[in-house]
Formats: C-alpha cells, sequence, structure tokens
C-alpha cells in the first residue's frame, strides 16, 4: 500500500468515526428527549391521581353526615385511599411496569368503590341534593378526565420512545446509554364505563 | 440533457402540487377557524339576532379578558371528554388569546350532554366545580326550554361576570401555552326536556295595605328562595304572562338577590300624581349600580311591573343600568315621573345635569325638562322636552307651555336660539326686559307646532 492510499484509508477511516460519533450523539440526545417528555408527561399523570385521592376525605366527610350507616363502605374507601397514596409516594419517579400495573389495580378498586358510593347516594335524597357533594363529585369527575386525557398523553410519549428505541441505531444506543423500554398505563375499560355517572 | 429535462419536469410537478394541497388545507383550516360556533348540529346559528349579540360579547370577552371561547354543536357519538379535548386541541393550534385562555363548549345532541372545557391558564378562575354549578344552574334550565342559543349567550355572560371578579381578585395567570389537560365538567344537558317543578314555589299573597316597599321585600324573599312560580300575587298580570314564557335559572335569582341587597340603602319610593305606579329609585342616580323597579296598582293592589322593566331596562358588562331609548318613548310614559331632572346619553344612561343651580331655576320657573333622543332621526334630538310642570308656576300660567311640550325655540328674528337647552332658555328669559315680549316656539305632543308669546313681569 502506497502513502497516498494509506493517507486515503486514514481519512476514510476518520469520517466513519466522525458520521458514527455525530449519529451517536444525535441519537442518544434523542432518547434524552423522548425520555423527559415520558417523565413530564408521568408527573402530570400522578399529580391528577394525587388530585383524585386528595377530593376523597372531603366526599368521605360529605357522606358521613348524611348517611351515617355506611359506615363499612366509608371505611374501605378511607383504606383503599391510604394504600393509593403509600403506592403514589413509593413511585416517584417513573414506575416501571409492574408498578404501573399496581396502580393501574389500585386505581380500579378504588373507582369501583366510588361507584358504589354513588349508588348509595341515591338512597338518600338530600346528599344527591347536596350541593356539597354535588360539587365535589364534579371536581372528582374533572380529576378523572384528567388523568384520562394525561394518560392518552402518557401513553402517546411512551409509544413515541419505544418505537424510537425499536429503530437502528437506536437500539444500540439505548442499549449502550442504558436506556429502558417504557410501560404504557393502560386503562381499564370496564372501571371507566363504572364510573361515567351518566352526567 | 433530455433525463436532467425530465428531473426537472418530476420536480416541478411534485413542488406544484405540495403547495398547492398545502393552501387549501391552510384555507380550510381558517375558514373553520374564522367561526367562533362551530354549530354541527345545526341548532342556534338560526337565531341571527341573538347570535349577533353573542359574537358581539364573545369579541368583547376577547378584548377585555383575552379569553378565546369558541363553542361547537355535534352529533358524534365518541366520548365527549375525549372528542371535547381533542376539539380544543385543534382549535387552539391557531388560538385567538394570546396567554393560553381558551374555552370550549361542546353540546352534543345525540348525546344530549354539555360539556365546558377549561384551559390550563384558566383552571385556577373556572374551577371544575364552578363550571359544574353554572352548567346545572345556569345553562340546563335553558336547554330544558330548547333555548339552546340563549344559554350559549347566558354562559358568555356568566364567562365575562367570574372573568371580572377574578381579575379584581387577581386569580389570573401569567400567559402560558393554550393546552387543556381536561379541566371544566360536564353534565346532561336535558335539551327539551321540561323540569316539572320548575315554575313551582309557594303563594306568596298581597293585600290592598301592601306598599311597594312591601312588595320588593316580598321579591327579595322569592329571589332568596328560588321561587319561581309565575303566578305569584306580587306580580303585574303582564309580569304573569312574561315569566310563564321567560327562563328564570337559581344563578339569576342570585345574582338580582346580591344586587338589590346591595341596593338597600339609599332607596326612595317615588309616587305618580294618581298614586297607580311607583318608583323603587336608589341615589346617586349617576353610579348606576341600583337599577330602578316599577310598581303598578292592579285591583287595589300594588305590584311589580317586571315586564315593562324588562323591555326597558337593560345592563351593561359591569351590570350598569341603562334605558333602551327606543322602548322607554313607547311604553314607559307612565314611569316619567319617577325620572324627571335626569338626562340621558345616546345610549340611554342616566346623568344628572353639572350646573348645580339648576334645580332652583326650575323651582322658580314651575318646569323641568330633560333631552328628548328620537332613536330613529337623531337629527330630531330636542334638548329640552318638558317632564314636570307646576300648576301653579309661571311656565304654565303665563307663558302657557304644557307638559311633554318640546321647546324648538326661543327668541325671533335675531335673537332666536334653536333647540334651545333649559339653562340656555333661563337665560333667554333674564334678558327680556320687564314689560316686553317672551317669545317660544314648541311642539305638542300631537305634532303641532305653536308659538307662545308672553309679557314678562
Amino acid at each position: 500500500m502506497n502513502k497516498g492510499s494509506k493517507s486515503y484509508l486514514i481519512m476514510g477511516m476518520g469520517v466513519i468515526v466522525v458520521v458514527m460519533l455525530g449519529l451517536f450523539w444525535t441519537g442518544y440526545n434523542s432518547l434524552v428527549d423522548k425520555e423527559e417528555n415520558v417523565m413530564e408527561s408521568w408527573s402530570q399523570v400522578e399529580s391528577n391521581l394525587q388530585r383524585k385521592l386528595d377530593l376523597l376525605p372531603n366526599l368521605v366527610k360529605v357522606v358521613k353526615t348524611y348517611a351515617k350507616h355506611e359506615k363499612e363502605l366509608l371505611t374501605e374507601i378511607t383504606a383503599l385511599r391510604a394504600n393509593a397514596d403509600d403506592l403514589l409516594s413509593e413511585n416517584k419517579s417513573l414506575p416501571n411496569e409492574v408498578q404501573v400495573a399496581k396502580l393501574g389495580k389500585m386505581k380500579q378498586n378504588l373507582d369501583t368503590s366510588l361507584l358504589k358510593l354513588y349508588a348509595v347516594a341515591e338512597n338518600y335524597p338530600d346528599l344527591k341534593s347536596s350541593e356539597q357533594f354535588l360539587q365535589l363529585q364534579s371536581q372528582i369527575e374533572g380529576a378523572e378526565n384528567r388523568i384520562n386525557i394525561t394518560r392518552m398523553q402518557f401513553n402517546s410519549s411512551v409509544g413515541d420512545f419505544n418505537a424510537y428505541m425499536r429503530t437502528i441505531p437506536s437500539n444500540i444506543i439505548a442499549s449502550i446509554g442504558g436506556f429502558q423500554r417504557k410501560a404504557y398505563f393502560k386503562a381499564e375499560q370496564s372501571a371507566h364505563k363504572k364510573l361515567d355517572l351518566g352526567l | 440533457m433530455k433525463k436532467m429535462y425530465i428531473y426537472i419536469l418530476i420536480g416541478l410537478i411534485t413542488f406544484l402540487f405540495t403547495a398547492c394541497d398545502t393552501k387549501t388545507s391552510a384555507e380550510e383550516k381558517r375558514d373553520t377557524l374564522s367561526n367562533i360556533i362551530i354549530d354541527d348540529a345545526y341548532i342556534i346559528l338560526d337565531n341571527q339576532e341573538l347570535m349577533q349579540q353573542y359574537t358581539d360579547y364573545n369579541e368583547q370577552l376577547l378584548k377585555e379578558f383575552d379569553i378565546d371561547f369558541r363553542v361547537i354543536t355535534t352529533t358524534d357519538d365518541s366520548n365527549i371528554d375525549i372528542f371535547t379535548n381533542q376539539a380544543f386541541t385543534t382549535l387552539q393550534s391557531e388560538s385567538r388569546s394570546n396567554s393560553g385562555k381558551a374555552l370550549l363548549m361542546v353540546v352534543n345532541v345525540s348525546q344530549d350532554k354539555v360539556r365546558l372545557e377549561v384551559s390550563m391558564a384558566l383552571e385556577p378562575i373556572y374551577t371544575d366545580a364552578y363550571v359544574s354549578y353554572v352548567e346545572r344552574k345556569g345553562l340546563v334550565p335553558y336547554f330544558r326550554d330548547n333555548k339552546v342559543a340563549d344559554g350559549i349567550y347566558m354562559m358568555t355572560e356568566l364567562t365575562r361576570d367570574r372573568a371580572s371578579e377574578a381579575r379584581e381578585g387577581k386569580e389570573f395567570m401569567p400567559p402560558m401555552e393554550s393546552k387543556s389537560i381536561g379541566g371544566g365538567a360536564k353534565t346532561k344537558a336535558h335539551i327539551g326536556v321540561i323540569d316539572p317543578n320548575v315554575k313551582k314555589g309557594d303563594h306568596i299573597t298581597t293585600t290592598t295595605s301592601d306598599t311597594p316597599k312591601d312588595i320588593l321585600n316580598k321579591h327579595i324573599h322569592v329571589l332568596k328562595t328560588h321561587n319561581k312560580n309565575p303566578d305569584l300575587e306580587i306580580y303585574s298580570d303582564a309580569s304573569k304572562v312574561f315569566f310563564k314564557s321567560w327562563t328564570v335559572t337559581d344563578i339569576n335569582m342570585n345574582n338580582e338577590y346580591r344586587f338589590i341587597n346591595q341596593c338597600n340603602k339609599g332607596r326612595e319610593f317615588r309616587y305618580s300624581e294618581n298614586h297607580q305606579y311607583a318608583v323603587a329609585m336608589n341615589h346617586p342616580v349617576k353610579e348606576r349600580t341600583c337599577s330602578p323597579y316599577f310598581f303598578k296598582k292592579e285591583r287595589g293592589k300594588w305590584t311589580l311591573d317586571i315586564s315593562t322593566m324588562s323591555k326597558v331596562l337593560r345592563f351593561n358588562g359591569p351590570m350598569q343600568w341603562h334605558f333602551d331609548m327606543a322602548k322607554k318613548f313607547e311604553i314607559m310614559s307612565n314611569y316619567e315621573f319617577a325620572f324627571v331632572g335626569l338626562y340621558y346619553d345616546k345610549n340611554g344612561y342616566p346623568f344628572i345635569s353639572k350646573n348645580k343651580n339648576l334645580g332652583a331655576k326650575k323651582l322658580k320657573w314651575g318646569f323641568t325638562c330633560s333631552a328628548y333622543y328620537d332613536p330613529r332621526d337623531p337629527s330630531k334630538t330636542i334638548k329640552c322636552w318638558i317632564k314636570q310642570l307646576q300648576q301653579e308656576g309661571v311656565a304654565k300660567n303665563r307663558l302657557g307651555l304644557q307638559q311633554r311640550d318640546k321647546i324648538l325655540s326661543a327668541g325671533e328674528g335675531s335673537s332666536l336660539i334653536d333647540n334651545i337647552s333649559m339653562d340656555d332658555f333661563m337665560e333667554y328669559m333674564k334678558t327680556i326686559p320687564s314689560g316686553k315680549k317672551a317669545v317660544v316656539t314648541v311642539e305638542r305632543d300631537t305634532g303641532e307646532v305653536k308659538v307662545l308669546r308672553t309679557t314678562t313681569p
């Protein structure tokens, strides 16, 4: 190999290294951006879940005033709320697939109990027409709607991240950079149908 | 070379297609977004007059508070929450608000639901509980009466009221992206479903000894208890008919109750000469925050004449009252006695002349006058229209002036003053030497023009 060919080879290899570094650089940054989007979307979901949980003690208090005999159900809701609160506190950062599933299950149980509570309210006309109860109901429904909207936004950013991670060369960059697939926060269809209060 | 021409041609065609396509979609988008109401369910836009008022109010909301309020009516069968949020995102991609303040009301006719979506920037002001409350108490009653357009108009008014209160309390957030994460509330719309309890309420009786003040107190009680019974004895016959077709909501009643209670101080009752009519007035009138209440006697008992009030009284954004001048001259003659000494600007806002001595001068001459504004022909505006004439006054006995005379001019020849104001009229009379004749030209209520002459004392 003559001197000229050697220098061409070095230059070629240099270009390849620069291109590869460039690809790694942009790919890594894109993954970081997309992961940040996922984290931001999750924080919205989390804050709305918390918002819903924070409204429950007030709801229990109002129902207690009108429906003193429903102690068992109210205790059940209070316990579920406390569990959910703990679960949320445990998952301050982005939860993994198992944790998301746990949160989903917790939400479903809570929604089922809330549905029971609304059904109970039907037996107490004063409670049902009380402005305080109606306002709390609308606030909880508002929180539920926000959870749904932010959940959709979260799933969309998770989808975007996961799809990008599977493309070449992002899959290589992701494994080098230690990026992991994100879990979707799936809606329990049955729970949502039940929580539609017919408003 | 030939190949190059083919490539250039393909490139050119592709470019043209792309450009045309972009333009078409942009145009479509603009057309859709230019409508603040997208009436896909065809339930509101046929009410042209109300929609014009709505458009004006909507523009005001944008100018004054930078709030972009849109309305969509639809028959879409998807989830209303998700539909609204997606429509919100689409519409707000070209928001009219510079600070992310936006509201979207969706009325789904086939699902019989209504939802008001609130942008993040407005969430502290229009909380879910507040939105749910105004939907249930302020909007649904109109929907039940099949007055969807009226309901939407009312919602815009309530939105403005709340924004105004919030501005005073400085609850507005700094400018942000026009985005929603599902804030707001939905409720069952009940379109056309009459509420069987809506026109019911305890019967309120009156006696012949009840004064207008007693009637007003009973009305305040009716407002407080949300009594929507249109057949209460406190109302005049015409008012009963009016209430039967008028949509009354708890929110309207609460607002009126709030305003009326703020006006208990300084309220004065004025009576007509024949004692058949009365008006509750508040002072100072220039503040315009306390609207007058009209009373008339029917079958020997005082009643509230809400029917006439609804025709002549109007309120602006900050709830200041004024008259609808066109209607005032047609139907309010029975109540004119209470407004003697008041002047009105062209929009019907009352004011009192700045000349403090005017009252004394009026008493001296035995008459008072106010401006006559002809809504059909502003050039016919008369500065002095005689509203009250004292029986023993100089004006009536010496000059021959009559009530409701319009003073066209005073003087003659070189001293002629056309369309003379009351102040100038006083000055004119002062300039006439004792024993000389004063000349006044008036137009009578019948349209007859008369020249009156009198010798000054």
